[in-house]
């Protein structure tokens, strides 16, 4: 590799092929992740994700924190230990975010024509920011793995409550109570994705009352915390710069 | 070298020529792919019919109809422990208003018995412009789609016209069409744009990817001392705002909507209508297709218990109606409903009050080939199934699921 | 290794971006992208409900043959170019020719990418809004022809494309094999196979779709694989760095200060 010689003389060729570098290969990372954490998205928490009358208080809560911070930790690996970078999560997530919107609108909108607020994704940049907050500010992937982790997952519900408080308002409806949300899924009618194909919340979890949400949420978090430590050592795993001879 | 430009001009124009090479006629859409023992054995559809076939956006169709949950269930096909009544339609071309099976409402999943009759009706209201191929249809748990008759219905009119107004427990009159959707959209372009403003705080400071490796490389362990004071203080500025504006948020949400309950998952158990056979037994004593002919042959040894003599009318299975118009008459409703308007024949006639009789039934029709039940004798399972309808002078009917093994016969 | 006595074509630092050609490919892609779109716009609801009416075979049994003889020719011919005209010096290449090669890689990838995103992000997800809405009666869905037949041999074709450019012009990549880019090519790759899988669950098992039935996790894994691009990233600005040394630099390698102890 000494070998190597120079391709240039001056500090300002460098910095224009860095400039170069970064122009091509940040918008790489962003539809590479786009594909890749999409498909993993949707194949692990989507129809929770498509539907409204999916979000629940147990497993939409608890599935989707445990699912998505695959990439987040991947990428932190890949971006603060090789750049001090601290911003995989909230990359990845918004990039998430965009496809998510991108295929909402143009397909379950304007293929399948359900009306877009039964299909809007979750909100989940304010965990990405809190465990990029916390990585930069601890600067230590251990801390980020125990307490960020522990907050990504805690804070997942809350932060969408805002957004689909309105479809738990209860309606009375051909002598049923539903809510909102139960109203419209049972209203638009999808031929491939009956009522009890829904994996949601049967009954509360007794002993705790009516609070399944913050169990639930402590839960995800409980488990985001391991999660983010493998995905840590697959992250490792993936940058790995092997040479082989051959295959 | 391969010339591309000719050949990708090549197989462009060859692509052409294959798409434009056949008409175009209308088209339904597909339970044929079903296995027929499937279709003959599981749910059995009759008297299904729409209220309208043509209707304006927000006007309302109602679909009715009975199904039978056949009593020799397939071993390999789920039973209806969980199901759900719901309508094979190409996306929200209709909104469901109502469905109903023997007058309970069906928002909730429901248990079947098998050998049992139940009624349903569905109300629906015109959404989107659209000429749709519409089935009754019945979701199994782990069972799948079981599909019944389908009617061509054409909705007109201007999407944007449609309205479907509720009004919720807590007062409040709404359009789930758009109810909630502007403030969903509000909360997600303002992280967006958080998120988006602390992508560029780091990408601005580029270039970003090579010269901060080659910092971190040679500063080895002191490589976090490339995270500034600032930088620290933004991630901190960063995260205590977006617990305040989560808490905000989500206290804020409580207050504006202070009564919500949970999603409603709840299963329901219907009972199920009186007993259609009103005292008629029908035994398949053996059965023959064949295949030359097109025809299914069955001998039928049918007791007669009610009070007057009974003429078999009709032998309907896999949603297809073989009528026999000595008796009974059906026409297709459309292109794609199958009946065989004379296709039942039988020997032996009326059966008396109090007899036990046999009776030699043939059933003809293309429709075994075009909708694939002649495949049954391929099938793994090669036993069929149906109803077969008696009726009285009065026309009072008597309806009897009848099945058993069927023996092909290819000369 | 011959020595860069003359700086030949100007300053090399200078347009590596090549932003022509990232725009040719952006657009280009796009373009079949949008085609594919908007022909299941025209035509999956109205002919692509029933596969055994003759409507479909026209509309979309066709389409996919048509898919199938373009994808085999496209390949022949592009992975069969890039073969037939590599660089028989390609251990004596100029630093600058190099770095210039280095980007054509990047541009490469960026098509790569381009058609990852159409095809695991845009394409996969509106397989849901299709399934889960219809009553799966075929393999060959008009979202399938499109998803599994369409973009997925799309991205196989860019990824294998980048790889070989890769080996038969960079000197690292001609002296060894990357095990990331192998990867990061082969897993996404194996996601079309893995079709198979998916309509052997389906057949046997599901009708309904849930999208995230077990049945398709082999889809996930698959998909994680792209992340080993992150491997090839280390590796291209490794080797870049190399490439960009000014006389006064200390040449920065992976493991210059490696002493164990990190992750």
């Amino acid at each position: 590799m000494s070998a190597v010689q120079s391709a240039i003389t001056t500090a300002e060729q460098q910095h224009r092929i860095y400039k170069a570098f970064d122009w091509v290969v940040i918008p790489i990372v962003i539809l590479v992740i786009t594909g890749a954490f999409h498909i993993h998205a949707m194949l692990t928490m989507g129809d929770w994700d498509f539907w409204i009358d999916w979000k629940d208080r147990r497993w939409w809560v608890t599935v989707t924190p445990i699912s998505l911070i695959f990439f987040p930790a991947a990428l932190h690996y890949l971006l603060w230990t090789n750049f001090r970078l601290p911003f995989g999560a909230t990359l990845s997530c918004s990039v998430l975010l965009i496809g998510e919107w991108a295929n909402r609108t143009a397909n379950f909108v304007g293929w399948a024509y359900f009306p877009l607020n039964m299909v809007v994704p979750a909100e989940i940049i304010p965990m990405a920011l809190c465990l990029d907050a916390i990585l930069l500010i601890s600067r230590s992937l251990t801390i980020t793995g125990i307490i960020g982790s522990m907050v990504w997952g805690v804070i997942f519900y809350p932060s969408n409550w805002a957004l689909i408080a309105p479809y738990h308002v209860p309606i009375e409806y051909n002598g049923v109570m539903m809510s909102v949300a139960d109203l419209i899924g049972y209203n638009y009618v999808r031929t491939g994705t009956p009522e009890y194909i829904r994996i949601i919340e049967e009954g509360t979890l007794r002993t705790f009352g009516e609070d399944v949400t913050p169990v639930s949420a402590f839960f995800a978090g409980f488990i985001s915390v391991f999660m983010y430590f493998i995905w840590l050592g697959i992250g490792a795993w993936f940058a790995k710069t092997t040479w082989a001879k051959r295959i | 070298m391969l010339n591309i430009k000719k050949t990708i001009l090549m197989l462009i124009a060859f692509m052409i020529a294959c798409i434009t090479l056949y008409a175009a006629p209308a088209i339904a859409h597909g339970e044929k792919s079903q296995a027929a023992y499937l279709r003959m054995r599981t749910l059995l559809w009759y008297d299904v019919d729409v209220s309208t076939v043509k209707l304006k956006v927000n006007e309302e169709l109602t679909m009715t109809g009975k199904f039978y949950w056949f009593y020799d269930w397939p071993n390999n096909i789920a039973k209806p422990e969980v199901a759900f009544l719901n309508i094979g339609i190409p996306g929200p071309v209709f909104v469901r208003k109502a469905s109903y099976i023997n007058g309970v409402s069906g928002t909730n999943s429901t248990r079947f018995d098998i050998g049992e009759t139940y009624e349903f009706k569905v109300i629906l209201k015109a959404r989107r412009p659209a000429r749709v191929h519409m089935h009754a249809l019945m979701n199994v748990k782990e069972a799948g789609p079981l599909i019944g008759p389908g009617r061509w219905v054409e909705v007109t009119g201007n999407q944007a016209d449609f309205i479907n107004e509720v009004t919720t427990l807590t007062g409040e009159t709404i359009d789930l069409e758009t109810y909630g959707l502007a403030n969903a959209v509000k909360w997600h372009i303002f992280w967006g744009v958080i998120a988006a403003a602390y992508l560029l705080y780091w990408i601005f400071q580029g270039p970003i990817l090579i010269p901060r490796y080659k910092k971190v490389k040679l500063l080895g362990d002191n490589a976090d001392d490339m995270i500034s004071t600032t930088d620290r203080m933004v991630g901190l500025v960063m995260l205590i705002g977006t617990f305040v504006v989560v808490t905000w948020s989500y206290f804020n949400a409580y207050k504006e909507y202070p009564v919500t309950i949970p999603l409603q998952s709840g299963q329901i158990t219907i009972p199920a209508l009186p007993d259609a056979a009103r005292g008629v037994n029908a035994e398949v004593i053996d059965a023959k297709y064949r295949v030359p002919g097109r025809a299914l042959e069955f001998s039928l040894k049918v007791t007669n218990n009610t009070n007057s003599p009974i003429k078999l009318g009709e032998y309907t299975a896999a949603n297809i109606r073989w009528m026999n118009p000595e008796v009974s008459t059906a026409e297709p409703a459309d292109s794609h409903d199958p009946v065989a308007v004379a296709g039942l024949t039988y020997e032996g006639g009326s059966v008396m009050p109090g007899e036990t009789k046999l009776l030699k039934v043939t059933c003809t029709d293309a429709a075994w080939e075009t909708y694939r039940l002649a495949k049954l004798i391929y099938d793994p399972d090669s036993r069929f199934g149906g109803l077969v309808f008696f009726f009285d002078e009065e026309g009072n009917r008597s309806v009897v699921a009848i099945g058993g093994p069927l023996i092909p016969v290819f000369i | 290794m011959s020595t860069p006595s003359v700086e030949m074509g100007g300053d090399v630092s200078k347009s590596l971006v090549g932003w022509k050609r990232i725009t040719v490919i952006i657009l280009s892609v796009t373009v079949v992208m949008a085609a594919w779109r908007i022909y299941q716009q025209l035509f999956a609801w109205d002919m692509g409900m029933d596969s055994f009416e003759p409507e479909f075979q026209t509309y979309w049994m066709d389409l996919l043959y048509a898919q199938w003889i373009i994808e085999f020719t496209l390949a022949a011919v592009i992975w069969g170019y890039i073969l037939k005209t590599r660089d028989k010096d390609v251990f004596n290449i100029t630093p600058q020719e190099e770095l210039r090669r280095y980007f054509t890689l990047l541009a490469y990838l960026v098509c790569y990418v381009f058609i990852v995103y159409w095809a695991a992000s845009f394409f996969a997800e509106q397989d849901a809004s299709w399934h889960q809405v219809t009553v799966r009666d075929t393999d060959f869905t008009p979202s399938h022809i499109v998803l599994f037949y369409g973009t997925m041999p799309a991205y196989i074709l860019a990824g294998v494309a980048a790889f070989l450019y890769a080996r038969t012009r960079l000197p690292q990549f001609a002296e060894n094999i990357s095990i990331p880019f192998v990867i990061a090519v082969v897993g996404p790759f194996m996601i079309l196979p893995n079709v198979g899988l998916n309509e052997w669950g389906h057949t046997f098992w599901f009708m309904e779709e849930l999208f995230t039935a077990p049945l398709h996790w082999g889809f996930v894994v698959l998909g994680w694989t792209a992340l080993a691009l992150g491997g090839l990233l280390i590796q291209i600005i490794l080797r870049l760095i190399a490439l960009t040394k000014l006389d006064d630099e200390v040449l920065v390698t992976e493991d210059m200060n490696d002493d164990g102890s990190s992750y």
